[in-house]
């Protein structure tokens, strides 16, 4: 005998744009996704990367000043190691700064008159605690004008900022699935209403509910996957894309947005997530009907 | 096996299409419904496989008050309750060969055991060569005779057949009423509503005889 349902279900015209809506909300789920993970990535490198860490800025000396940079550079350094629980102060050097500031000012020889102020990054030993009061004043009192960066306000600014567009992009995931949901919610109404004749026959000669919803849940199953697995298909080819894309972008702001290794197998297990979804919508639909048919 | 107690039926606000409808059928009996067309046999039947509710009076089915069944015990119920319904109400995409399965299907039943006893009954009703046959394609007759094997695949308690042999001619006709004879001999209670007075007088069994909406009992045909 031929696989059979006692619905007809695949020759339903009703449900024919499942599989497309589900598709589109898959693909966008997924891109939404990538965000949020992306996101969170970004932000847990950079903060990891800053902790445990501070910057002194000390300006260019003056042509006819009493002390040149770099004796200006020496003496901070000399405080900064001085000072308990600061591991290294190393001085940035003006070919790192011109590096940096290339995107903005160009080549390195184009910077290397400009009174740039001299960077001093400084990595603290794990647990320090520093009374970075007193150490501003010591800085100041011997190179005055030298200013301590402990980078606490910015990163609690850019983390607020992170976490905040990554909270928005999971509210969009739910809202998307809560969209695609709901199409199925009103697709398995259509459906068991173009079908109410043979459902109602299928009661009449002893069919559970439980008997009738499976056959609208594999249905739903079926239709869900194939969309959702062309959607994530095509979110994937997108995000390889923006990957190839973006490879060769050296931005040294800020740690490159890339994927964990982890998130490949999450954005791959979204088709399965969205069809066990749909299947499980449907079936309560149905359940919920049938309850009330009686 | 079925008591009714002064049962009424209305649709709506409309006038009783059944009124006073009181009998008792005991365990294992045969009974034609007679009457004339909208006198409300189908609407008795309807009764009785739980499809409709009444206005008023008490349903007792297997011993027990047929309102008091729950959601969830009404399929064992109808799973004791063969039907064959006038307009058939075959699935149009089923094969005859699954539109008789279904009811051992939905209970459960073994694939093997579902081929067998339904390629059996098939042959038996003469479907023999039309198992892979979509109900659309064959005549009304046929039509009629997997209606009629679907009700008895899974020998039920209670047969409810409207107008069954309404359409073959009467070879066929007294064919199946020896099934359904045979089906009462081993246990079913039988219940046929039909206009066909050839056969309620060839097979002597009692009648339901409805007219007006009211029922009137009465006993085999040659003892009127």
């Amino acid at each position: 005998m031929t696989q059979r349902t006692d619905l007809p279900l695949s020759d339903d015209s009703t449900t024919r744009l499942v599989p497309w809506i589900v598709g589109v909300m898959a693909y966008l789920a997924a891109l939404a996704l990538t965000a949020a993970l992306t996101l969170s990535n970004v932000a847990r490198e950079w903060s990891e990367g800053l902790e445990g860490s501070l910057t002194v800025q000390v300006p260019a000396a003056e042509a006819d000043a009493s002390q040149t940079t770099d004796a200006k550079i020496v003496a901070a350094v000399r405080v900064l190691l001085k000072t308990d629980g600061v591991d290294s102060a190393r001085p940035i050097t003006m070919a790192e700064i011109g590096k940096m500031l290339e995107p903005w000012l160009g080549s390195a020889p184009a910077t290397a008159d400009l009174p740039l102020p001299r960077v001093i990054d400084v990595q603290l030993k794990p647990g320090a605690e520093i009374d970075f009061i007193a150490l501003a004043e010591r800085l100041e009192n011997a190179v005055p004008g030298a200013s301590l960066e402990t980078h606490e306000k910015w990163r609690n600014t850019m983390l607020l900022l992170f976490r905040s567009i990554e909270a928005v992009a999971i509210v969009v995931i739910l809202l998307i699935f809560a969209v695609a949901l709901a199409a199925i919610i009103l697709t398995t109404r259509s459906v068991l209403a173009v079908h109410h004749e043979i459902v109602e026959l299928l009661h009449l000669i002893g069919a559970q509910d439980t008997y009738i919803a499976e056959q609208f849940q594999k249905h739903a199953f079926h239709l869900a996957l194939k969309g959702s697995v062309g959607g994530t298909a095509c979110a994937l080819t997108t995000l390889i894309g923006i990957v190839q894309l973006t490879g060769d972008l050296d931005a040294s702001l800020l740690p490159p947005a890339a994927l964990a290794y982890w998130h490949w197998p999450v954005l791959a297990l979204l088709p399965a997530a969205e069809a066990y979804g749909a299947m499980f919508t449907a079936r309560l639909t149905i359940l919920h009907a049938l309850r009330r048919m009686g | 096996m079925v008591q009714f107690e002064n049962v009424g039926v209305r649709y709506g606000t409309g006038p009783e299409v059944l009124s006073d409808i009181t009998f008792d059928l005991p365990d294992s009996s045969f009974h034609f419904v007679t009457g004339p067309s909208g006198a409300g046999k189908s609407s008795l039947l309807r009764l009785m496989y739980l499809a409709l509710r009444p206005s008023r009076g008490l349903i007792r089915l297997f011993d027990r008050n047929a309102a008091s069944y729950t959601t969830d015990e009404l399929p064992a119920v109808r799973r004791q309750i063969g039907v064959v319904f006038q307009n058939f109400r075959l699935i149009d995409h089923l094969s005859t060969f699954d539109n008789v399965a279904l009811p051992l299907r939905v209970s459960g039943a073994a694939e093997s055991m579902i081929q067998k006893h339904v390629t059996e009954l098939l042959g038996w009703v003469g479907l023999a060569d039309h198992l892979e046959a979509r109900p659309p394609t064959l005549s009304g007759g046929q039509q009629q005779r997997v209606a009629i094997a679907r009700a008895v695949i899974a020998r039920p308690r209670l047969l409810l057949a409207d107008e069954p042999t309404g359409n073959v001619d009467e070879m066929i006709a007294v064919r199946l009423l020896y099934l359904f004879e045979e089906l009462n001999r081993m246990g079913t209670t039988v219940i046929i509503a039909t206009h066909n007075e050839y056969l309620v007088n060839r097979f002597q069994h009692p009648q339901l005889h409805l007219e007006g909406g009211r029922l009137d009992t009465r006993p085999p045909a040659r003892d009127n």
